[in-house]
């Protein structure tokens, strides 16, 4: 359990960070991710947590240990955090590998585990290299590396993919994948992005102005967000479900949505694994009767819940009631909406073009 | 070619020079660290005071510190409490004015590079456990050498250079306080032009040749010397 306590009252002149005001306990487990706009305080948030920002009447306890309180405040190099920026940050001067054990705490002994971790996250081959010359992933890996071979007891992510471009993300997100499921140390993951989230979280904070807005469940937290299509142009759905069936010919897996199922692609998940993932508002489509002529998978019956009309761009925001409670958005036209006569409470299908697996 | 004195004045300059530098470096990378990171509203005033010897006649800056030096004044207090005797008319007491003198030399580019370097080398490394000591020549030397070589070039020559300080407080003691500077305006005071030509000669080589080797040293941080120099 990590217990933090911060307020910090007005930024000083030197730093831009905002104000923060918060309260709270976080799992010491898993990926926390700390979701907000810009400015909401989730940089101030890790800065006070490693130390590099002050707040005198602060507390922090990472599990047993506390590294701060009335009494004690344990500066930054005290603390055994691994911190990855936004920007990788290497050190000019030193090359991969002197970057990498800048801050080694293990013995030489750990070699072995070294070694396991480089391979983690592919930079064996870039050890001997300098720093200039990296392609921006690779030197964000390499800083990923570098935090986490300090032997942290408490990772600190500051949205460590926001310095690099789309195909960029795609190639590190699933080394931070591999890091959660790894690195067996709780992990503080600030982002922006809902796409991030949706796929690492197991706890979210959102924050906003500097306060604690809401915490708890990712799925349920994330889909509320995404209820009016205000907050995203692309709204989606979450859900967490479990593998009931797997068919190994068809490549397919069934997700256990109560007494119904989703299907999916999938090669990898077995039977009882658990599973993350994510349906686009517009692949979700509405008929009135349920195709038996459709090559669509994935047909559900369900009932209108509500219908958000968007103004701006004629879009409406259907949101359908799944037998199990399971909500889930579909994006139609005003025209559509007018077709089918929607109204709340009517039952009708939804045809689910594309569920993506995202953790 | 060299006059009787010249060569003893010469080693004398250097030794200057060297002691002075060494300190310089002591007293002028705290002040420059400080100056950097500090968010103090002292800043403006302590960056004008090291300033000062910039603007100042060296002769007022030499009154001044002969005043210091004076057995009433703090300087002199201070070394007759150690049971010292006065600093003036002493090699340690043109060792004390060629530091105020050169100090802005050696602070300001080690405060430019360090300004220009920012907080992010310092942070990130004690995220990574280093401390004070660690991220400062692990980190901070590393990344600034240029500035601290520059820095150091410059005191030295700088000192080298002085003329006027060493003349209020240090007069003309041979071995002790006469240094290269001080013997070439002997020689041309009492007409020795070849003499003076000479000194002159070794002087001006050795001038171009620091200034030539921490241009090619530092072309990034030439630019401090530039600013400098015309200051």
């Amino acid at each position: 359990m990590i217990r933090a306590k911060f307020h910090i009252a007005f930024s000083s002149p030197e730093s831009s960070h905002p104000a923060l005001d918060v309260d709270t306990q976080l799992p010491g487990e898993g990926v926390t991710a700390l979701f907000g706009r810009s400015g909401a305080g989730k940089t101030t948030f890790l800065r006070c947590v490693a130390g590099l920002e002050h707040d005198p009447n602060g507390e922090l306890h990472i599990g047993e240990r506390i590294w701060q309180n009335q009494h004690t405040t344990l500066p930054c190099h005290k603390r055994n955090v691994g911190y990855v920026f936004q920007e990788p940050r290497l050190f000019p001067h030193l090359n991969v590998e002197a970057n990498l054990r800048f801050g080694q705490r293990s013995r030489s002994d750990a070699r072995a585990r070294d070694n396991e971790l480089f391979d983690l996250l592919d930079i064996c081959p870039l050890l001997g290299r300098p720093i200039h010359g990296l392609s921006g992933g690779e030197q964000q890996r390499v800083a990923i590396g570098r935090a986490l071979l300090s032997n942290p007891e408490i990772l600190l992510m500051d949205e460590p993919l926001s310095s690099l471009d789309a195909p960029r993300k795609r190639e590190l997100l699933p080394y931070l994948e591999r890091i959660k499921n790894e690195a067996g140390i709780p992990i503080l993951y600030v982002s922006h992005s809902l796409q991030e989230v949706g796929r690492l979280a197991d706890y979210l904070v959102v924050l906003e102005r500097g306060r604690l807005l809401t915490a708890g469940d990712p799925v349920t937290i994330l889909n509320e967000y995404q209820r009016g299509s205000e907050y995203s142009d692309n709204p989606s759905t979450l859900i967490d479900a479990f593998i009931s069936s797997v068919d190994t010919q068809a490549h397919l897996v069934a997700l256990a949505l109560g007494d119904q199922v989703l299907h999916l692609r999938s090669d990898q998940l077995v039977q009882g694994d658990n599973a993350r993932v994510q349906i686009y508002a517009k692949d979700v489509s509405i008929a009135l009767s349920e195709a038996k002529d459709s090559s669509i998978l994935n047909i559900l019956p369900a009932k209108v819940g509500a219908i958000v009309p968007n103004n701006r761009d004629g879009t409406v925001a259907v949101r359908l009631l799944l037998a199990n409670e399971q909500e889930l958005i579909s994006l139609i036209t005003l025209k559509s909406l007018h077709r089918l006569q929607l109204t709340v409470g009517k039952q009708v299908w939804a045809q689910i073009k594309s569920v993506a697996l995202i953790q | 070619m060299l006059a009787e004195g010249d060569l003893q004045a010469l080693l004398l300059t250097v030794k200057l020079a060297s002691t002075s530098t060494a300190l310089l470096m002591f007293v002028g990378t705290p002040i420059a660290w400080w100056l950097s990171y500090s968010t103090s509203r002292m800043r403006s005033i302590v960056s004008a005071i090291v300033a000062l010897p910039l603007v100042l006649p060296p002769t007022v800056l030499g009154f001044y510190l002969l005043l210091a030096m004076s057995p009433d004044g703090p300087v002199g207090v201070l070394t007759q409490a150690v049971g010292a005797d006065s600093l003036a008319f002493t090699f340690w007491g043109l060792v004390l004015g060629s530091v105020v003198y050169s100090l802005p030399f050696v602070v300001q580019p080690i405060h430019n590079a360090l300004t220009g370097m920012g907080k992010w080398p310092v942070e990130t490394a004690a995220t990574l456990g280093a401390n004070a000591w660690q991220r400062f020549y692990k980190v901070v030397l590393p990344m600034c050498k240029p500035g601290f070589v520059t820095a150091a070039a410059l005191g030295f020559a700088h000192t080298v250079g002085e003329f006027g300080v060493v003349l209020m407080i240090g007069g003309n003691i041979p071995g002790e306080t006469k240094v290269a500077s001080v013997q070439i305006y002997e020689h041309v005071e009492t007409l020795q032009y070849t003499q003076a030509h000479s000194l002159s000669l070794v002087m001006l080589i050795f001038a171009l040749v620091v200034l030539t080797l921490v241009y090619s040293l530092n072309g990034s941080s030439a630019r401090l010397v530039r600013i400098n120099t015309t200051s």
